[in-house]
């Protein structure tokens, strides 16, 4: 996904609406995976137009490094971050086991599996320890590991 | 720390330094190899969680770059604007500076000094409304409907519902995607808002009124010149909020911290 395609296609979406589009289309729907599994489907909804206006209009600020997707990701998580959903009980495939996860542990679990974030860029990006980043995202495979067994069966 | 190591291995993040050992201990080390397996096939199933959006609301996206008044101009042009503008000023003050006469003629200020205009009543003391009441009768023209009593009272189901609508129809047009915005600013505001439920949809339908512009997006600590602009900003999107939606300043300075996200730190 490393592309200096996609840092064209940030740095020029507040000029061109193709660029715009192009952008949406490429990243929409990691962006809306992340927001439906942290917030919900029907704050997901309402965020994901107001993730990418909000991307719109910080475009400007963006530094070109081959990857636009930490910065995306970082903006709607800004955004999303009053709608997190607490942790549900009692999972009974992959998909709500996600949603059984504490949202801290959510968050690192969805930047680095659907965001493709590497450990060290989501520890910038949330301003914590390498550490914590690391002991989270274990925590997250550790509450997952069953019902995962169970989908591989 | 092997767990962490293994993570940082399954995923291609180590470097050659620290490859080495890991590999030369993982054949003794069964946790290892049972997590760097584990942690490969979370990643491998982590597609099937993938989510698209409907097509309602993808367009919905797409289309905010047309409905947002369209795309920025060119830099050139940007500073070729500004330059006319100040150049234009500078020419109108020169000329406002040069048709100014050197002195009055008697008779004229002898006219002048006879002529009394009408005295304004005076303010009463303590009527601290008064500015208010003058802004609310301007918005009152643009809006056909009065603003509910504010502020909004979080503890009363019908006075969020209220707000609710209020947003609803006059930031959302009373269209039907209206009422996300009016969910978000009323979950800003109260925690219990979401419990609140939905209002009925308006019967007026419009455009709507265009919500404040958040400040530039900032992520971690910034230059203080830069947090200066965020920090000025921030304030003019909430005293927008607070003119035009019935809520306190606090539930002003609220919603728009949680829209447009808090002051970033300075930088040292």
């Amino acid at each position: 996904m490393e592309d200096p395609k996609f840092d064209h296609l940030l740095i020029g979406c507040r000029r061109s609406t193709a660029a715009f589009q192009e952008l949406i289309s490429e990243y929409a729907d990691p962006i809306y995976t992340f927001l439906v599994h942290m917030t919900g489907r029907e704050n997901a909804d309402g965020l994901f137009p107001e993730v990418w206006l909000r991307i719109h209009d910080s475009a400007g600020l963006y530094k070109p490094e081959g990857n636009p997707k930490a910065f995306l990701f970082t903006i709607a998580h800004q955004t999303a971050q009053g709608y997190y959903t607490p942790a549900k009980s009692s999972p009974t495939d992959l998909k709500t086991a996600i949603a059984c996860l504490p949202p801290d542990l959510r968050l690192i679990f969805l930047l680095r599996q659907v965001g493709q974030l590497p450990y060290k860029k989501i520890a910038v990006r949330l301003e914590m320890p390498l550490e914590i980043v690391l002991k989270r995202m274990n925590a997250a495979i550790d509450a997952l590991a069953e019902p995962l067994e169970k989908h591989c069966a | 720390m092997h767990r962490d190591n293994a993570l940082l291995y399954a995923s291609g993040e180590t470097n050659a330094e620290e490859t080495a050992p890991f590999e030369s201990h993982l054949p003794d080390c069964p946790d290892c190899l049972k997590r760097i397996s584990l942690t490969r096939a979370v990643s491998r199933s982590a597609k099937i969680v993938l989510e698209t959006p409907s097509k309602e609301v993808f367009a919905h996206a797409v289309q905010l770059d047309g409905g947002l008044g369209g795309t920025v101009l060119p830099k050139w042009f940007r500073l070729l604007l500004t330059a006319a503008a100040i150049s234009t000023a500078f020419w109108w003050v020169q000329k406002v500076q040069n048709q100014k006469p050197d002195s009055e003629p008697a008779a004229a200020v002898q006219e002048r000094n006879n002529l009394s205009m009408p005295k304004k009543p005076a303010r009463k003391v303590g009527d601290s409304n008064l500015g208010r009441r003058r802004r609310s009768s301007s918005n009152s023209l643009k809006s056909m409907k009065s603003m509910p009593e504010r502020p909004v009272d979080c503890s009363d189901r019908s006075s969020i519902l209220t707000f609710k609508r209020y947003a609803w129809s006059e930031f959302g047009g009373g269209q039907p995607h209206g009422i996300y915005t009016a969910d978000r600013w009323a979950s800003c505001i109260c925690r219990n808002a979401t419990a609140a439920g939905r209002p009925k949809p308006p019967s007026r339908k419009s455009n709507g009124r265009s919500a404040p512009a958040c400040p530039p997006f900032m992520v971690g600590p910034v230059a203080q010149e830069q947090r200066d602009i965020f920090a000025a900003s921030f304030l003019k999107a909430a005293k927008s909020f607070h003119r035009d939606l019935p809520i306190s300043r606090e539930q002003a300075a609220k919603l728009t911290s949680c829209l447009c996200g808090a002051i970033p730190k300075v930088e040292r």
